[in-house]
């Protein structure tokens, strides 16, 4: 019996995983949606800074959302910290999962990273 | 009689030039003075304390918050039940439904309105979030942080600084009615008002009656000292003019709301008007009623003697009265005196803000500012601290921990300590930080620096080092078998499992699950104790560990915080994320000063940190954790005891989808507890997670890690007709491939999980 709550605990997991995903998809949920939209239109404007800001807000309301450690690792690479990029891009991969859209936007930022820091 | 001419000649002139050189020295008095008025005037004219502020409410439809949690957090922050829950500062319940008007606040991302919303909950979460007036429905909105904390100047003057505009309008003009009603008029003397309460302190044989215009009552507050001499009255009358002729009435009106001397709280003083309507009535100075205004006014004459904490009716009468005074002025209509005076007076219970109630949390704060700041100037610059703390997973720590500790004691018959600290999974930042049983007591932080043996604690980074090094699976069987280790002193070293027995080969599930020290130290001293400390070391441990067998089974001395820190990495999957207090500093006019962004490393991949969590997770509902988390069934934790000899120190560390908690329990003289993990600090960590850990969805696990089903003995493949049948997490390149004996030949065997679910089914 304690080995089959073991199993149900893994079935649980099941659940959270999605089919693979080749296009761009919304977030579905409606709060950290508009503080990705906000945080994107910062990013435009060129406030790297607001923009991390908003982002790291999204985070604490869910701190295990992919597109979140993306959009942070960009702001970071147009800041130049390429560090600290490379390493919120590397998050947002082991959260992808089979987000394959997100998954070639970080690869191809990590592309990126090394071609900036090889300079 | 010409002699006598000459002679008032002579003395006229001499008076003469006595007031030449009277007015010349008065001249130049009077310049020198107003170097001080001026200088003061326009410098800095406060130390301002800085305020800490939790981290502010996101309300969010879908947010995993409970109504119950909700309505504690809003009483916290100062909300005051209401009918409608339609004005500043107050809320109403309907069922389900919340209504609140939040009130404004000044974030370091921008300053947000006051609001009313409307929210309704439903299972745990929030369901609707709406405005409460258009029924307009929200994305997010946030409500203002709580104060937890002041770091006040050496004197201990606390004060908020306002504008005149902040302030409801009857407080200034009842203020100048009562104190100074020619105060629009004069030039910082009233030679009028002097005599007038000359006659009257000379008729009543005793002071009734002060003359000072509010302009001198603040050159005396502001420049002068306390002493009754006439040169200082002397003074006073000249700094007065002085301040009059180059400033003008709102200025000096502002600086007087902002200097006037309200109350005493131990050895913190209340001033000004901002401050004194948290003091009395708890809400900001915009929000005061006609009321609370008039009772403001009625303590300014002095603070002591009108105490309205002490002295109620005196209190009350003299408010009546200002409210008089009031509407005789008409600043206030019938209506609003007849309300005013029929409300019985009331003031919120004496703040205990004069030292904070979350010490060990502040310890932190403070520790993380001091890379960056000076101690005087977090004294005295009126920055704004904003934090992480979580006020509602505090009162959660903090009940379990009272909670589990009466019943301790009646078991153990002895008095405990505690350290606690409870961090946010991702983002690192810290929540809560508990460095002693008694709330609010300040002193040796247990959370932050005690440093005890973490006895098994560090078990996982033995095997995190084999699934690195050695692609050791769950089902890796590992030796538990006695050693014998040879030591400098020349007694041998032999551990000893916790139950005394001898499991021989064991897999590596059990091994951490059950905590067993013969397989910690095998293994250990298989991979090289080098590399175990490495592991250690990359999980986020800075300090140094000595290369010693005994390492495995936790003789290194952490503390909570630390051992937070190593919880920390295995939760975020293998990412260091430096804990973290402060969010951002502010300076007093709002500018943005500094941000301490999040920071984040990985340090291993997160396949190989899966396994570990799983044996985590396993741990605490089958393992050493069962007896609470049998209790725990509808909830996602993981997490690991430890013991120390003789039962010193009792530990659990572990972590939710939201939360990672470390519980340290023990004796400040390192005395026996009589306590292990399990029965000491794992039953405060499990009913606080009980509380906190609403989100139950178990993390997705990597694309590079399968769930296979096995035989636990073998470690092959197994199906349900195997005795010890279990389905495990395997990484890509380490699934077994072989079937066990116990399999039944037309098993499913030999499939991974994914088709194993529909047999589930």
């Amino acid at each position: 019996m304690k080995v089959v709550l073991g199993v149900l605990i893994i079935l649980l997991a099941a659940c959270a995983s999605q089919p693979p995903r080749d296009e761009q998809t919304e977030i579905k949920e409606p709060a950290q949606h508009s503080l990705l939209i906000w945080a994107e239109k910062l990013e435009a404007a060129g406030s790297f800074q607001q923009s991390a800001s908003q982002i790291e807000r999204l985070l604490r309301l869910e701190p295990r959302n992919a597109r979140a450690w993306y959009q942070l690792a960009r702001v970071h690479f147009r800041l130049a910290q390429y560090k600290q990029s490379r390493q919120f891009s590397l998050r947002s991969i082991s959260y992808a999962n089979n987000d394959r859209w997100l998954l070639k936007k970080n690869h191809e930022l990590i592309t990126q990273i090394d071609e900036a820091t090889r300079l | 009689m010409r002699f006598l001419l000459r002679y008032w000649l002579v003395l006229l002139g001499l008076v003469g030039v006595a007031i030449a050189v009277a007015i010349l020295w008065l001249f130049f008095y009077a310049l020198d003075l107003n170097k001080t008025v001026v200088e003061k005037f326009e410098g800095k004219r406060w130390s301002i304390p800085s305020r800490v502020y939790a981290r502010p409410l996101e309300l969010f439809p879908g947010k995993y918050l409970n109504q119950e949690s909700f309505e504690r957090e809003l009483q916290t922050v100062g909300y005051q039940i209401s009918d409608d829950g339609l004005t500043s500062g107050t809320y109403a319940r309907q069922g389900n439904r919340v209504t609140l008007t939040r009130r404004a606040f000044k974030y370091p991302d921008g300053k947000e309105p006051s609001l009313s919303l409307t929210l309704s909950f439903e299972n745990n979460r929030v369901k609707m979030l709406q405005d409460a007036k258009t029924g307009q429905n929200y994305q997010l909105q946030r409500i203002e942080p709580l104060l937890i904390a002041n770091i006040y100047p050496r004197l201990k003057e606390d004060r908020e600084l306002l504008r005149l505009q902040d302030l409801p309008p009857v407080l200034v003009q009842g203020l100048q009615a009562m104190e100074d009603r020619k105060f629009q008029k004069h030039h910082g003397i009233d030679f009028l008002g002097i005599l007038r309460a000359a006659w009257a302190n000379l008729t009543a044989g005793k002071v009734v009656q002060g003359g000072s215009t509010l302009t001198q009552q603040l050159v005396k507050n502001f420049y002068l000292d306390s002493e009754l001499t006439l040169e200082r009255k002397f003074n006073e009358a000249i700094m007065a003019f002085l301040l009059e002729i180059q400033y003008s009435k709102e200025e000096i009106l502002e600086a007087y709301i902002n200097e006037i001397y309200m109350g005493q709280e131990g050895s913190r003083s209340i001033h000004g008007f901002g401050q004194a309507a948290w003091f009395y009535f708890g809400k900001p100075a915009s929000e005061l009623t006609v009321g609370e205004s008039a009772t403001l006014i009625a303590i300014v004459p002095g603070p002591s003697l009108y105490n309205p904490r002490r002295f109620h009716e005196r209190v009350q009468a003299r408010r009546d009265m200002v409210v008089d005074v009031l509407l005789e002025d008409g600043l206030i209509t019938q209506v609003q005196a007849v309300q005013a005076k029929y409300r019985p007076l009331k003031v919120v219970p004496r703040s205990r803000l004069s030292f904070t109630q979350y010490p060990a949390f502040i310890d932190l704060v403070k520790q993380q500012l001091r890379r960056d700041y000076k101690e005087e100037d977090l004294r005295s610059d009126g920055l704004r601290i904003f934090t992480s703390f979580d006020p509602n997973v505090h009162y959660n720590a903090r009940r379990s921990l009272e909670r589990q500790l009466a019943q301790m004691y009646v078991r153990n018959n002895a008095p405990l300590q505690a350290g606690i600290v409870v961090t946010r999974r991702g983002t690192g930042e810290v929540m809560t930080v508990i460095g002693d049983v008694r709330p609010g007591f300040a002193g040796l932080n247990r959370a932050l620096s005690i440093h005890r043996p973490v006895g098994s604690l560090l078990k996982p980074a033995i095997y995190l080092t084999g699934v690195e090094q050695e692609n050791y699976t769950l089902t890796t069987l590992v030796d538990d078998d006695p050693i014998r280790i040879p030591q400098a002193s020349g007694q041998d070293w032999q551990p000893k499992n916790y139950d005394g027995e001898v499991h021989g080969n064991v897999p590596m599930l059990k091994a951490l699950a059950f905590s067993y020290n013969l397989s910690a130290v095998n293994t250990g001293l298989t991979l090289g104790v080098e590399n175990v400390i490495q592991t250690i070391s990359a999980l986020g441990y800075k300090g140094e560990i000595p290369v010693y067998p005994s390492v495995m089974l936790g003789t290194q001395e952490m503390s909570p915080f630390e051992v937070t820190q190593i919880y920390q990495t295995l939760a975020d999957d293998g990412f260091y994320t430096p804990l973290r207090a402060v969010r951002e500093v502010v300076d007093s006019n709002g500018k943005l000063l500094r941000r301490y962004p999040i920071n984040t490393e990985q340090r291993f991949p997160a396949e190989s940190v899966a396994l570990i969590k799983f044996a985590l997770n396993y741990g605490l509902y089958h393992g050493t954790g069962r007896s609470v988390g049998e209790r725990l069934q509808n909830k996602v934790l993981a997490g690991k005891t430890g013991t120390t000899d003789d039962m010193r120190d009792s530990w659990f560390a572990g972590f939710g989808n939201d939360y990672v908690g470390v519980v340290w329990l023990g004796n400040d003289d390192n005395k026996v507890t009589g306590l292990t993990g399990a029965t000491g600090a794992l039953r405060i960590w499990g009913e606080m997670m009980q509380g906190i850990a609403l989100d139950s969805v178990p993390d997705a696990l990597p694309d590079t890690v399968k769930l296979v089903g096995v035989d636990l003995e073998s470690g092959q493949l197994g199906d349900d007709n195997c005795e010890h049948f279990a389905v495990l997490p395997y990484k890509d390149g380490t699934l077994p491939d072989e079937k066990a004996d116990c399999a039944g030949s037309d098993s499913t065997a030999s499939t991974v999980w994914e088709d194993f679910m529909g047999w589930f089914q």
